[in-house]
């Protein structure tokens, strides 16, 4: 950090895995639940009902704010994509937020693709494709928690940053 | 915990419903998941309503430990904007009237 700025840097592999994880996210914004087809529990995941016990109430408040939820996540993964480099590199996150939700929107929805409990642990080996996606879900972890560290460690704890 | 002002004197009585919207106040809640991180719950608590940064601690512990917290209180207006902004930042979160 310098200046007051994050700066992130990732190898080519790693940009790639990123961009692919929130195109994966943007995809699922995006595949609207047709009438009488199965819910995508991870979109559900990122969409949740504002209201616990009364589904009336949690249908009218998805009507009035779920475009706008849906719009504002699919900027935040188009920012992600768009400012990771191809062939790997630094990048100056001027503003880290976009990047922290991105980050935790992937971690969502691979989270409930992989059942992730609390006593979740990386695989020990990879040896298959839930293994990879597994040990991807804890580098993402990783990633996500470094940034947040950095940015709570400022001295104002990011205070005067718009969310 | 929310808390209900007093009823401020009045020479004319408020239908009891109306008085009652307004003493009863709603409540956003953040319920436990077991992807967000401490430190990002945290964080969001300390960005989304200028709590500092031991309040905000203390309040993602309750969310890890007792299952849930009471982030913010108000209007039913002011709790929807709430939970709006705490699902745009992935928490789960969901209002209701304090009882």
């Amino acid at each position: 950090m310098a200046g007051g700025a994050l700066r992130l840097t990732v190898d080519r592999d790693e940009a790639a895995v990123l961009r692919r994880l929130v195109a994966e996210v943007r995809d699922r914004l995006d595949a609207e639940p047709t009438p009488g087809g199965q819910p995508d529990p991870a979109r559900a995941r990122l969409l949740p009902d504002a209201h616990r016990d009364d589904p009336a109430l949690a249908a009218a408040h998805r009507d009035l704010t779920e475009a706008g939820l849906i719009a504002d996540k699919r900027a935040d993964a188009e920012l992600v994509a768009a400012q990771l480099p191809v062939a790997g590199g630094t990048v100056e996150l001027t503003d880290p937020h976009p990047w922290l939700r991105a980050l935790n929107d992937v971690r969502l929805t691979l989270g409930v693709e992989l059942a992730i409990t609390e006593d979740s642990e990386p695989p020990r080996q990879v040896a298959t494709e839930a293994d990879l996606r597994l040990s991807v879900y804890f580098w993402v972890t990783y990633v996500q928690d470094s940034l947040v560290s950095a940015l709570l460690a400022l001295p104002s704890d990011g205070a005067g940053r718009t969310w | 915990m929310a808390t209900t002002p007093a009823a401020p004197a009045r020479t004319v009585e408020p239908e009891v419903r109306e008085a009652d919207e307004v003493l009863l106040p709603w409540i956003t809640l953040v319920w436990n998941d077991p992807v967000n991180l401490m430190s990002y719950v945290t964080y969001v608590f300390q960005q989304l309503f200028g709590y500092d940064r031991e309040t905000a601690h203390g309040l993602m512990l309750d969310v890890h430990h007792k299952g849930r917290a009471v982030v913010s209180h108000g209007s039913r207006e002011k709790m929807e904007h709430d939970v709006a902004r705490l699902h745009g930042a992935g928490l789960w979160a969901t209002l209701q009237k304090d009882r």
